[in-house]
């Protein structure tokens, strides 16, 4: 028979703390203090967040359980590129055909004037960081169900199981980017083989993607803290997820530009719709991961009255400063998401 | 540390909150406001302290606390309430091979395994062959453990658990796995384990096995100590216990 479950998760009226003990603390020596009361509400740590302290204590038993993490994300990688002969390259057809699909469709029913030269590079190197968001924060949606048989019988860090699947879908990211590098360079060498003259798509400005990619890791590893935890009280989490990513993939920009709101002519407000669309920190470094790597994009056939290449306009001073609000509110979503997990950890095994 | 406990629980509580419905937001919304939850009390103010070297038995009814106490050592739950202080790193088997993952070999899920007991990445590579040996799975070790018997997955997770520089170990149920002879194996094992001066913290209800190996029995009630005294006493009296239960 199954064990019954457990929720204890806002019953319990006290709540206990864990204290390392100080000088020569050893690994594995430990103390459970007295519990102590938080509120007059019988809410355990609903609101209220670890103190500093607290935070450090938790940060230096994460750094001593490191080559867990290590184990945990190679046992993950492994796992998941097991049992097939392409290993890696079977997750890398699925965007490669999606991107394709949406080229050909776009190429196809565009009227003449609105084709985007190189389209489908465009859209694939904004796949990347899409995908990265929406499979990170599916897996870690799943990832304490799936520990939850571990975190039963042993210890560890909790933060352990959001940390490696955020990690193993990173690794996946940049393995994936390399491809796009790659694949970026086939297509300058295949135009040439019609006799078109080499054109390398990619900027110099590639070497700063690692800054839209660290923020983009400091907004997926603070989602992921707490959708992990709610996806282990309510199943509904995934289900809500699953569509609400489906509704937010229109909200970034991967098929299409952030710059076609600011030139929308039928519409007022597209300064201020722009802003609001640029607060979304995925926006901003979706927006800022392409147009860091890409050539600003030219329209097929279309020139302006001088005669030059009708083109999106490249990463503007406005586009740096979205890019910075960004950071800043990735940096306080995983703040805030890792200390939200800790007031819950210890109370992740009980939920049988 | 001299004579101080390894482990010491004072006035220990843990209470777990039973909730008669399913994870879904639905449920959860429709529930509000009325009685659908279920507290029990697994430990009531347990006092006990052990020393290092000793072997002790947890012996009692289902629901006493046996298993509850055990987690609370190994760190899986906090305490409701009152104190509990282990001075020793810990290798919990409380139930063995939990962590191994079916696609994965043998010899990946003892490093996995290994590190979560503690031992770092190096040194599960220098004892994994004493490991693999230990287990008599040399041949199969690169398989994927989905391919194993139940009872190669149970002597490779004791074998892993005995292997590693815990200085507690917490045996739940399964002292020794595996046929006759490889049982006879886990008890030697166990035995040299003491003679080093780890310290044994083990739930039974195989009282053969209390009294081979304990040094110390603990006869849990309703979450407390109701009898703590040398395994012989503590058998007799708990199975006299059991005995009269049974003829009313």
């Amino acid at each position: 028979m199954l064990p019954p479950e457990y929720r204890t998760t806002r019953e319990i009226g006290s709540r206990s703390r864990l204290r390392m003990e100080p000088a020569g603390g050893s690994m594995g020596v430990w103390e459970y203090g007295r519990a102590r009361c938080r509120g007059g509400s019988g809410i355990a740590g609903r609101g209220r967040s670890a103190e500093p302290d607290e935070m450090l204590n938790e940060l230096r038993e994460l750094w001593r359980y490191r080559e867990l993490l290590y184990i945990f994300v190679r046992r993950d990688l492994k796992v998941r590129y097991k049992n097939s002969v392409l290993g890696f390259g079977w997750s890398m057809v699925n965007p490669l055909l999606q991107v394709l699909t949406i080229t050909f469709a776009i190429l196809f029913l565009m009227p003449k004037g609105s084709k985007p030269e190189n389209y489908h590079l465009y859209t694939f190197c904004a796949t990347l960081p899409w995908l990265f968001f929406s499979t990170a924060m599916m897996d870690s949606a799943a990832s304490l169900l799936n520990y939850h048989q571990l975190m039963r019988r042993t210890y560890f860090p909790r933060e352990l199981v959001p940390l490696a699947t955020v990690a193993a879908n990173l690794v996946h990211f940049l393995l994936a980017t390399v491809v796009f590098l790659i694949y970026t360079a086939g297509n300058a060498f295949f135009w040439m083989l019609f006799g078109k003259k080499f054109e390398w798509s990619l900027q110099w400005s590639v070497l700063l993607i690692p800054l839209p990619m660290l923020g983009l890791l400091m907004l997926v590893t603070g989602a992921a803290m707490i959708i992990s935890v709610w996806a282990l009280y309510f199943e509904d989490v995934r289900f809500i997820a699953d569509s609400g990513l489906k509704i937010f993939y229109w909200m970034v920009p991967v098929v299409y530009w952030a710059d076609m709101i600011l030139m929308k002519d039928d519409f007022t407000w597209n300064r201020e719709a722009y802003m609001l669309y640029m607060l979304n920190p995925l926006a901003a470094f979706i927006t800022a991961f392409r147009k860091l790597s890409l050539v600003p994009t030219k329209m097929l056939g279309v020139v302006d009255e001088k005669g030059l290449a009708v083109a999106t306009p490249p990463m503007t001073g406005a586009e740096w400063g979205f890019l910075g609000v960004a950071m800043l509110t990735s940096l306080a979503i995983l703040v805030l998401g890792y200390r939200y997990f800790c007031t819950r950890k210890w109370k992740l095994a009980e939920r049988a | 540390m001299g004579t101080q406990p390894i482990i010491e629980a004072r006035d220990l509580h843990k209470t777990f909150v039973l909730s008669l419905h399913t994870a879904s937001l639905k449920s959860r919304l429709l529930s509000r406001g009325k009685h659908t939850r279920q507290e029990v009390n697994a430990l009531q103010g347990l006092d006990l302290a052990i020393q290092p070297g000793e072997a002790v038995a947890l012996v009692g009814r289902n629901g006493s606390g046996k298993s509850t106490f055990l987690s609370l050592v190994g760190r899986i739950y906090l305490p409701s309430s009152g104190t509990l202080a282990v001075r020793g790193r810990v290798a919990p088997l409380l139930e063995l091979g939990a962590g191994f993952h079916p696609e994965l070999t043998g010899r990946e899920n003892i490093e996995l395994n290994g590190v979560i007991l503690g031992l770092t990445r190096r040194q599960v590579a220098e004892r994994a062959d004493a490991m693999i040996d230990f287990a008599e799975l040399r041949q199969f070790i690169d398989a994927p453990m989905r391919t194993y018997s139940s009872g190669m997955f149970m002597r490779l997770g004791f074998s892993i658990a005995v292997h590693t520089d815990a200085e507690i170990l917490l045996v739940d149920e399964a002292l020794a796995v595996g046929d006759e002879e490889f049982q006879e194996k886990c008890f030697a094992r166990i035995d040299a384990l003491k003679a080093e001066g780890r310290t044994l913290l083990f739930v039974s209800h195989e009282m053969t096995d209390v009294l081979r190996v304990a040094t110390r029995a603990v006869w849990m009630e309703h979450g407390k100590v109701r009898l703590d005294a040398d395994p012989q006493t503590v058998v007799d009296r708990y199975l006299a216990h059991a005995h009269h239960l049974d003829t009313p």
